[in-house]
């Protein structure tokens, strides 16, 4: 209890010197918006003299009066900005041009496609060759503040949040359950990275639990707002626990038109004794037919709770349903979207706008049958957030595999997709040529077919962690 | 032993006198009924297993699935087929020279449908037809040690049988190498060169060829590898800024012992090392009918298949076309990722044990596998799409067939615990792999 006194105390404390010492001192971190476009600002001053990072750009500059000026410099050493403007309070107001870096991350367009090309600097959020976007990637045709054509930008700094002085554990009761995805869903917990979150999902149908109806249809809860996360960002996800916490699912028992042939699909004759009712026992880590036929009396299936749901908000204005899915994540319907995987999302929205749902006890590869063992969890994550880094599509890793989806309008798509953003974030984090790569990815690479029957398909390309770790 | 010698050959020829003397009541047995006419858009011969017996001058058995009766009045011969729901299916007479009987008839025509699988088609054709005794397989199984001397670029049931083998003989051979290989001379014009083929006495169309890859090792230091992305694996826009290099050294060292292969030292890539794990690209039967193939296409007959799972410890079923099957293999890689991404796996050489069965009377459309953990079907198709629904569709039926499922219960299955992999996205057809655990299936009541 004393203890607890006198941390809000020194919190007190600290809190008024920050207040006393602003109109003096421009130094800390600031969030940088202009329209649709962000950046992360550090600011230290020394004297007149101001440096920092806008971004991965280098910033000198000096203060004078509370007027600023800043000249920018890129990771290669290039001018890539300047800007001048003024302080006042808590807010540093700033005019110029800022040259953003090229798309050799490869960010999504608007259409749909996954762009790999790209590399050479160009103009703040306009779009790169090959249809990539520029860093920081904007909301599909929504780009930036318009204007790409290089008049000077007007940004507004205001200060970043400050986290807290540890990591919280906090427990979640959602009573929100959105079913679509978008930047327009208010949040209903903001959170900073490190803070851990206990919670539960309802099941697709929107049931949880202790059987209460919420709103269905591929709902997520929250969304959860993550301090710190800027379009461009990376969220980073770890899902610490995802159990079962009831005694019964539901599954489909009919294939799907996309995952057998028409004339195996119109010679089927579904026995409606069949109801596809599920008894999960999780202590012994399996689950039952409820109403078993003969051939079933004696089935079982492992247990292998995953996530149908996780997702952030889209880019832009952009609205989807909780069953699509895209570079937002969403209905992915990965088997591997487990207790222990960490799920790295691009953040298109400022807070990202964390959400997830649609548990399933277990799951067949592709979702034949348009569902898994449907039933509601309890989950605890953990968030951190990278700045830049955002690749064009949802990412993962768990202690096996490094991991990325391609979620695309086919599977001959959607297997380029997962192919080429795997081949980039492995180049870049290994330092690999393209050769190297080519021949990594030839010996050892893995895609699983996570999703056919949804409004997109999602294919999985995989390296095993066990070879990369033979490479430095 | 020259006294026992004496008196087998005495016992021999007594007994073929008896057959000479009193044929009929020796009709009984195993047959092959071969039977020509308008079957598909040429003239071919269906076959069938036929067994006859023989009671004084009435004839009954089986003729395929058909059930066979008849009579033999002299050398004069009657013969009517009733199918499963007892509706007749065929008529044949003819005359019985020597151990072969020849005639002529009218029959129900099977005909491979747009799926692959067979089916009766009515109405029945004018049809040519001969019986001749099956093969007796010798008293004790063979083991041979093949040394190939010639290859084959091209799936073709026109390749004439480099060794014939009998249901459970084992065979230990090797493969060619992409490379060339001097002591294999290589026919056709197309890459992955096949040995063999291996005829396998008793296999008919329409019976299931059973292959067990009892071992598959490396058998030289080398296995070449691609370093360039082929076009299906990665988005135009990735291929097009790649910058590869040409002279980049894709020749991997094969350690079998260690079960480790290692990449030559390149900046990025000083000690990249991954388990060998040998398998056959190219595995096959002859395709149907008069069809021919290059070397790296795949199809209903196998081929190109290029599953990184066709390794040591699998079995193998593929539909049979032609009588004797004609088995051939090579393109072995030392590994390969999914999707051969590159165009090749670690390409190589490797040595081979393998034993081969058959299942009578009994065939899928396309070609499936089992290994330790997996019942696995394959999907060759024009597109990905169109395999993962044949290979899913394939299984399906396979595990219907075999755990006697309905619809409701294989679809429940399959929604479970079925896992698919894409195996093959650069040769000219594709191949996707649908396969469920032993483990789930060994819970399901037959």
């Amino acid at each position: 209890m004393a203890k607890q006194w006198m941390k809000m105390a020194v919190l007190a404390g600290v809190i008024g010197l920050t207040r006393l010492c602003v109109a003096a001192d421009v130094s800390g971190n600031w969030i940088a918006k202009a329209g649709n476009q962000y950046a992360h600002v550090s600011l230290q001053a020394d004297g007149g003299k101001l440096s920092g990072m806008w971004g991965t750009d280098k910033i000198e500059g000096v203060i004078d009066a509370g007027k600023i000026n800043l000249t920018l410099t890129n990771t290669e050493g290039a001018p890539s900005g300047t800007l001048t403007g003024t302080i006042a309070g808590d807010t540093v107001t700033l005019t110029g041009t800022v040259v953003g870096e090229g798309g050799g991350r490869g960010g999504r367009g608007g259409g749909g496609g996954f762009g790999g090309g790209g590399g050479a600097p160009v103009p703040a959020a306009g779009p790169a060759a090959g249809g990539a976007m520029a860093t920081p990637p904007s909301g599909g045709g929504r780009a930036g503040r318009g204007g790409a054509g290089g008049g000077p930008t007007t940004f507004t700094l205001t200060r970043a949040a400050i986290p807290p002085a540890k990591p919280r554990d906090i427990k979640y009761e959602p009573t929100s359950f959105f079913a679509f995805y978008s930047g327009a869903n208010k949040p209903e917990l903001t959170i900073f990275p490190g803070d851990v979150v206990h919670t539960w999902t309802a099941d697709a149908g929107g049931v949880d639990a202790k059987g209460v109806q919420h709103r269905g249809g591929d709902s997520n809860i929250g969304p959860i707002y993550v301090e710190g996360a800027l379009p461009g960002d990376t969220l980073v996800v770890h899902l610490l626990k995802v159990r079962t916490n009831r005694a019964t699912a539901r599954q489909g028992t009919h294939l799907n038109a996309n995952a057998a042939t028409t004339a195996y699909l119109v010679g089927a004759k579904y026995d409606p004794a069949v109801t596809g009712e599920w008894t999960l026992l999780p202590e012994k880590g399996i689950a039952v037919p409820t109403h078993p036929s003969e051939h079933m009396k004696n089935y079982s299936v492992p247990l292998k709770p995953m996530l149908g749901c996780i997702s952030v908000a889209p880019a832009g204005d952009q609205q989807y349903r909780g069953g699509d899915l895209g570079p937002f994540g969403g209905n992915m319907d990965y088997i591997d979207n487990a207790e222990g995987a960490t799920l790295y999302f691009p953040v298109f929205q400022p807070g990202a706008l964390l959400g997830m749902g649609d548990g399933h006890a277990a799951m067949g590869d592709g979702e034949v049958v348009g569902s898994g063992l449907e039933t509601s969890m309890d989950v605890d994550f953990s968030v951190e957030v990278i700045h830049g880094d955002s690749t064009g599509m949802v990412r993962s890793e768990n202690k096996d595999y490094l991991m990325a989806f391609g979620v695309a309008g086919s599977v001959p798509v959607a297997i380029q997709v997962a192919t080429s953003q795997l081949a980039t974030w492995i180049k870049k984090d290994y330092k690999l040529s393209d050769s190297e790569v080519a021949i990594l990815f030839a010996s050892t690479l893995k895609y699983d077919i996570a999703e056919l029957v949804d409004p997109r398909y999602d294919v999985v390309a995989k390296i095993p962690k066990s070879v990369l770790a033979t490479m430095k | 032993m020259r006294t026992n010698r004496y008196i087998k050959t005495f016992a021999l020829t007594a007994a073929m006198a008896i057959t000479r003397l009193c044929f009929a009541a020796d009709l009984s047995g195993d047959w092959v009924g071969q039977t020509t006419g308008p079957f598909d858009s040429q003239y071919t011969a269906q076959y069938k297993h036929v067994i006859l017996k023989a009671d004084g001058a009435k004839l009954s058995g089986t003729w395929g699935a058909d059930m066979l009766s008849g009579t033999v009045t002299g050398s004069k011969v009657e013969l009517t087929l009733t199918d499963a729901t007892g509706k007749q299916s065929g008529t044949l007479t003819g005359t019985l020279n020597r151990e072969e009987f020849s005639g002529k008839g009218s029959v129900v025509p099977v005909r491979r449908n747009a799926g692959g699988s067979m089916a009766p088609v009515q109405p029945p054709v004018e049809v040519t037809w001969k019986l001749t005794r099956a093969v007796k397989p010798p008293a004790t199984a063979h083991t041979y040690d093949f040394e190939p001397n010639v290859a084959y670029g091209t799936y073709s049931a026109a390749e004439p049988p480099n060794l014939h083998i009998f249901p459970g003989d084992t065979v230990n051979t090797r493969t060619m190498d992409q490379a060339r290989d001097t002591n294999i001379i290589r026919h056709g014009t197309g890459g992955d060169a096949n040995i063999g083929p291996f005829y396998v006495e008793g296999a008919l169309p329409g019976d299931t060829l059973v292959v067990h890859l009892i071992k598959i090792r490396t058998n030289k230091l080398i296995g070449r590898q691609g370093s360039r992305f082929n076009q299906y694996a990665v988005t135009p826009a990735y291929n097009q800024a790649a910058k590869y290099d040409l002279a980049f050294n894709g020749n991997w060292e094969q350690y079998p012992d260690q079960g480790i292969a290692k990449l030559p030292p390149s900046p990025g890539l000083p000690h990249l090392t991954i388990p060998l794990k040998p398998m056959l690209g190219c595995i096959s039967v002859a395709p149907p009918g008069e069809e021919q193939y290059g070397g790296t296409d795949l199809g209903v007959f196998g081929g190109n298949m290029d599953y990184n799972d066709n390794a040591q410890g699998t079995t193998l079923y593929f539909p049979v076309f032609h009588p004797g099957a004609l088995l051939g293999f090579g393109d072995a890689h030392g590994a390969m990722g999914d999707g051969e991404v590159v165009g090749t796996g670690l390409e190589t050489s490797v040595d081979v044990t393998f034993t081969v069965e058959l299942i009578k009377g009994y065939a899928t459309s396309q070609v499936r596998a089992e290994n330790k953990d997996y019942l696995i079907s394959f999907g060759v198709s024009g597109s990905v799409p169109d395999s993962i629904q044949l290979a899913t569709t394939q299984l399906a039926e396979w595990v219907k067939h075999d755990y006697n499922l309905n619809d409701s219960e294989v679809a429940l299955l399959f929604g479970d615990v079925l896992k698919y992999d894409i195996t093959e996205l650069v040769d000219p057809h594709f191949n996707v792999v649908a396969k469920v655990p032993k483990s789930v299936l060994a819970t399901l009541n037959k």
